[in-house]
């Protein structure tokens, strides 16, 4: 008996239900095990305004136009949406990002961070997330003045070292000098990303 | 002769804590006759039954029409019970609290089993009781969350028309959605 009447019943009012179960995937996943009409439905109607509304901007570089469609379907795509969180933030990298000339994103702080503490995975949200960033500098740059650290030492020694022979580098200093601005000591600052990658290379070593 | 001046007096004044519906409705307190699929007729007042759009709409297109109004998708069962929630969404109307509104939304839903729900869906739905056919589905969701498929199934009374094969790849692509699933 009710079998006949759920089955009756309009894919609007099947969809609204469903449409109640968004908040954990899991509900869609399992419905759509239930029996062919919950698959199609989930498929092709949930899944996709999902992905719509959660990811629009990977769906639009995946479909050039709405009606083709890619390998795995929507379900392929949603599962990818579920498990990786930070596509919902897809392309927002990207236009703070100035290709590499290592403006926006701060080079110079995130060297620092991931010299202060190399075993913390700091980097992918250091990427996405500018603002956090700082604050995570600040609170790292107090922990290398309170307590002793090996790369400090390693650093400053390279610093020191840079600066000595910085004749010969000057010229690059002083073109780095105008795309840094914002730092007290400038010069100091170049010359410390110009020697980042020597000291990256001690700081591996002896970490090795 | 003074005393049966009085009674009707009283009988008016105890008739009025039934709230303000029956002075609303008192002008039109008009009583349709509405016959169901199974050839049951509740007669309900005009009131209660303009809360069923489809009747309703009945009405705009043949408003001088006093015959039964046939509902043949309507059981008698489900639709015995969407008069009663439309009796309690009414004083709601006239006195407007969300909370009220809720409490006693949840208070229906919660008494009736899952089969009473499933069957007053397609009733709500053909009747296009908006209100109705939200807290009816909200409920829905509520009871099928968390549970395993074949609990929707029998949730919803249908049949499984996968075969085995289709069943076990679906839920191999699936397999992470089956974890911590609530006991049936």
């Amino acid at each position: 008996m009710t079998a006949a009447i759920f089955s009756k019943l309009s894919d609007d009012v099947v969809l609204n239900i469903f449409s109640k179960l968004e908040d954990d995937p899991r509900n869609w996943a399992r419905l759509a095990c239930v029996c062919s009409k919950f698959t199609s439905l989930i498929r092709h109607v949930c899944w996709k305004s999902k992905c719509n509304e959660t990811i629009p901007s990977v769906v639009t570089d995946l479909l050039p136009s709405p009606d083709s469609s890619f390998p795995g379907g929507w379900s392929a795509l949603y599962k990818l949406a579920v498990c990786c969180p930070g596509l919902q933030h897809a392309g927002v990298l990207l236009e703070l990002s100035d290709f590499g000339l290592e403006r926006e994103l701060g080079p110079d702080d995130y060297f620092r961070i991931s010299k202060a503490t190399p075993s913390e995975p700091h980097l992918p949200q250091q990427a996405s997330d500018s603002c956090s960033n700082l604050e995570n500098c600040d609170s790292n740059l107090e922990n290398c003045d309170s307590s002793w650290s090996l790369f400090d030492d390693l650093y400053y020694d390279t610093l020191y070292n840079v600066s000595e022979s910085q004749d010969g580098a000057a010229a690059s200093c002083e073109a780095n000098e105008d795309v840094i601005g914002d730092n007290d000591d400038e010069s100091v600052d170049a010359v410390g990303k110009a020697g980042y990658d020597f000291s990256c290379k001690q700081e591996k070593e002896s970490l090795l | 002769m003074s005393s049966s001046a009085e009674n009707p007096t009283l009988t008016t004044e105890i008739t009025k804590p039934s709230t303000e519906i029956a002075t609303e409705t008192a002008q039109s307190a008009k009583k349709i006759n509405l016959k169901t699929s199974d050839d049951q007729i509740f007669e309900v007042e005009e009131s209660v039954a303009m809360e069923f759009a489809t009747v309703k709409s009945f009405f705009e297109d043949a408003p001088s029409s006093t015959d039964t109004v046939p509902l043949p998708n309507v059981p008698a069962k489900p639709f015995s019970q969407v008069i009663e929630f439309c009796k309690e969404q009414i004083k709601f109307k006239a006195n407007p609290d969300e909370t009220e509104k809720k409490k006693s939304n949840s208070e229906f839903v919660k008494e009736k089993t899952n089969e009473d729900l499933v069957e007053m869906i397609p009733v709500a739905n053909y009747l296009e009781i908006k209100d109705l056919l939200d807290v009816l589905n909200q409920a829905v969701a509520d009871r099928i969350q968390n549970r395993s498929v074949e609990y929707v199934r029998s949730f919803f009374g249908i049949d499984n028309d996968f075969t085995s094969e289709e069943e076990a790849l679906l839920r191999e692509e699936h397999a992470w959605a089956f974890e911590d699933v609530d006991e049936d």
